[in-house]
């Protein structure tokens, strides 16, 4: 829990963050994007994901033979992390290429991995995840979607809510229960399902988050009928198999670096109202984010080795999430006594993006709460 | 040094200390003939000379490998300045002379003021005075003992004058250079004391029952043991990153005191964390002089101010950031391990 192996980036990986740099810088000048705070979860583009899977820069880490490009972990981190630090609209693509994927990989038929895997990795079919419902949050056992055996298949019925990126993904993984629960162990009995989104019998419908922006999403499942492939992994495997998701879900850069985009943006700023106070909060959010980011290569790496570091992976979360809410409010602290009049264009509005967003990075993806006593559970106490 | 031979010298180093009376020890302020008879096993496994080089009778470890000595000795709260006489002994060695075979304290080259830690422990101190690196005798007629601080810190009358060895620095061992290292020998020592805080908070937690269960039942409980633990694991990675670093250039170069920056400043932040959490868990039993707690919490405090604080680092670092053409941090950020 406390050792988080070094990850040593190879030369081919410092020759990739230059071919990534130029590539956004590029984009940038040419219009192809604004940064954004929270890039990863509210700035879709498509258009934008194409590009990055024509680059080989989607998939990275799967076999050629799936479409992808059979590279290191630490190319991927490369990758994902430049595209945070420069605010880049990566959310269309970021689910799948995160751990669906990885998940049809691990779980899925070999026709699944042939037919879906290239799409993804050439950045053209996006998915979504389907664990929450309406009285099943923090509680995910609670879920009531089921799914039964029928002639041809299954038939899935059951209210799916907060799947990011839902309206534009072409596919779910669905957590169903397949069984009832064994007494008190309510984690038996539980399925993943790849849900084709464009089957009848499913609706669709946005949500707006705080700021406004229609990111999330509830789906409405009506027996809708799947074919007997949608089954991913062992059925009643589905617990386990979500928790090894969450691992690939938590320990990601996404989690620390969300509202750096703002920061950076005030930075010169910052620079010519440069004083003590200032240096030291800009010197703690290096510390900070260096060190965390280390941990973060430590879980990547201890993924790459077969491993399954979950309670690393909730040790980052946790952190990286405390963090983000450290930095905007030291970013507000730095930025006062200075006169609005030289705060350069765009600041107020990313500011205000970073602020909006700040109350979901302690929800999504496993609650402050929860991941504590993930931690605590990991020492005994639980 | 090999991987190997450094297991076997700090499975050595974790024997003798586990064998060895240090509560006692440190009620007495690290004085006295407990003290002496741990120093005197520790110096005949040759130990305080591990980072000096075997033409100075040491191990020829580099000093990065007596950062494991320090976590070591602070997970053990043990009063002596060994992970002071490792850095000093590295340092004359790497300087061209041999250390004396003594309990050594180091004093901050950019601070000449500030009080000496071990000062009252040694039997000498380290110091670099332009440019040279100079050794020598302590007496307590050369100090006065700082009231509720520990192991020793005193305030030094004077440059003390009686002269062991003195010697050229090496031209890289420059003040920001030899307060830096020693600031991240703090670093390993507070990443240490965490490990055993984490301990002694999660078994006493455990054992103390109120309403009826253990506090460690109670969530409230739980997320005190998660922050600790946490920040002590971001403090275990800031040491090993500014370790490695130092170990791919011995010589302390920019790159080098950026990484020690952040762990100064990482460490120390995530110190008042820990101790606070702990306290609070540990309730009144904690804040007495006799239960142990406090040998660990009362030596992070310290040690987050040693050889600059948390802030000073952190301050230092940001106007690296804010004083470049195009202020940035994401180049830094993302700097190759
Ligand atoms: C921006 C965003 C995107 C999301 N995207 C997705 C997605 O794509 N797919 C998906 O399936 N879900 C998604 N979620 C849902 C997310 O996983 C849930 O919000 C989260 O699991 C918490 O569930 P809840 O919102 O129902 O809160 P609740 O579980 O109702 O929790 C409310 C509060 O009570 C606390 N609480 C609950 N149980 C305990 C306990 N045992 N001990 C102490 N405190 C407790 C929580 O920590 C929280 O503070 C998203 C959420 C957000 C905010």
């Amino acid at each position: 829990m406390f050792h988080f192996p070094r990850l040593e980036f190879s030369e081919e990986a410092g020759a990739l963050r230059k071919d990534v740099r130029a590539f956004l810088a590029s984009e940038r000048a040419t219009g192809g994007f604004v940064p954004a705070a929270d890039c990863w979860v509210s700035a879709a583009d498509p258009e934008f994901s194409r590009k990055m899977g024509a680059r080989g820069w989607l998939g990275m880490t799967w076999p050629k033979a799936y479409g992808g490009h059979n590279r290191p972990v630490a190319d991927r981190f490369v990758v994902t992390e430049e595209m945070l630090a420069a605010g880049a609209p990566v959310a269309a693509h970021w689910i799948a290429d995160r751990q669906t994927g990885n998940h049809i990989l691990r779980y899925g038929t070999e026709e699944q991995r042939l037919s879906i895997l290239p799409r993804i990795a050439a950045g053209e079919c996006f998915t979504a995840i389907g664990m929450s419902e309406p009285q099943a949050g923090s509680d995910l056992a609670a879920i009531q979607t089921s799914a039964t055996r029928t002639e041809t298949g299954w038939t899935l019925s059951g209210r799916k809510i907060w799947s990011t990126g839902a309206h534009y993904s072409h596919y779910m993984i669905v957590l169903a229960r397949t069984s009832p629960a064994e007494g008190r162990n309510r984690q038996v009995g539980l399925s993943q399902f790849l849900v084709d989104l464009s089957l009848p019998g499913i609706d669709i419908s946005g949500i707006e988050d705080l700021g406004g922006t229609p990111h999330f999403n509830e789906t409405l499942f009506e027996n809708v009928a799947l074919p007997p492939e949608a089954l991913l992994g062992t059925q009643g495997n589905g617990w386990a198999q979500c928790m090894g998701e969450l691992a690939l879900e938590r320990s990601g850069p996404e989690r620390f670096l969300t509202s750096l985009i703002a920061l950076e943006h005030a930075l010169p700023l910052i620079a010519r109202h440069a004083d003590e106070r200032r240096a030291a909060e800009t010197g703690s959010i290096l510390a900070n984010l260096r060190v965390l980011r280390r941990m973060s290569l430590g879980v990547a790496q201890m993924l790459e080795q077969g491993e399954s570091p979950a309670t690393a992976a909730a040790v980052v979360k946790e952190m990286g999430n405390r963090l983000e809410n450290d930095i905007v409010a030291k970013l507000r602290a730095m930025l006062a006594g200075i006169p609005k009049s030289e705060w350069p264009v765009g600041l107020e509005s990313l500011l205000r993006e970073a602020v909006l967003h700040l109350p979901s990075n302690t929800l999504r993806g496993g609650t402050t709460e929860i991941l504590r006593g993930i931690i605590a559970r990991e020492m005994g106490m639980r | 040094m090999e991987r190997e031979t450094l297991t076997l010298i700090t499975e050595g180093l974790e024997r003798i200390l586990s064998d060895a009376p240090l509560e006692a020890i440190d009620r007495a302020g690290g004085l006295g003939a407990d003290a002496d008879a741990l120093w005197a096993a520790l110096a005949e496994n040759g130990y305080p000379k591990l980072c000096a080089a075997e033409a100075y009778n040491g191990f020829g470890a580099a000093l990065a490998d007596g950062l494991e000595f320090a976590t070591i000795t602070a997970r053990h709260a043990a009063a002596l300045p060994l992970a002071d006489t490792v850095f000093a002994a590295g340092l004359m060695s790497a300087a061209g002379c041999e250390a004396p075979d003594m309990r050594i304290a180091i004093a901050d080259p950019l601070d000449p003021a500030s009080p000496v830690p071990h000062a009252a422990q040694a039997g000498a101190v380290l110091f670099l005075s332009d440019d040279r690196l100079i050794c020598a005798k302590l007496t307590p007629d050369d100090y006065t003992v700082l009231a509720k601080a520990e192991d020793g810190t005193a305030r030094l009358h004077g440059p003390p004058s009686d002269v062991i060895a003195e010697h050229a620095a090496p031209r890289w061992l420059t003040p920001q250079a030899f307060r830096g290292l020693a600031a991240l020998f703090r670093a390993a020592q507070m990443a240490g004391a965490m490990q055993s805080v984490l301990s002694m908070t999660l078994t006493y937690t455990q054992e103390r029952e109120q309403f009826g269960r253990p506090l460690a039942k109670f969530q409230a409980i739980q997320h005190h043991l998660s922050d600790i633990a946490c920040e002590t694991a971001a403090s275990i990675a800031a040491v090993e990153m500014a370790g490695d670093a130092l170990r791919a250039d011995p010589i302390c170069g920019s790159g080098v005191l950026d990484e020690i920056a952040i762990a100064k400043t990482r460490c120390g932040e995530a110190a008042s964390k820990v101790a606070a959490c702990a306290h609070q868990a540990h309730g009144a039993m904690g804040f007495t002089r006799e239960y142990a707690l406090g040998r660990y919490t009362r030596r992070l405090w310290q040690w987050q101010d040693e050889f600059g604080s948390e802030t000073e680092w952190a301050a230092l670092l940001g106007r690296g950031v804010l004083g470049d053409a195009e202020p940035s941090l994401w180049p830094r950020i993302s700097q190759p391990l």
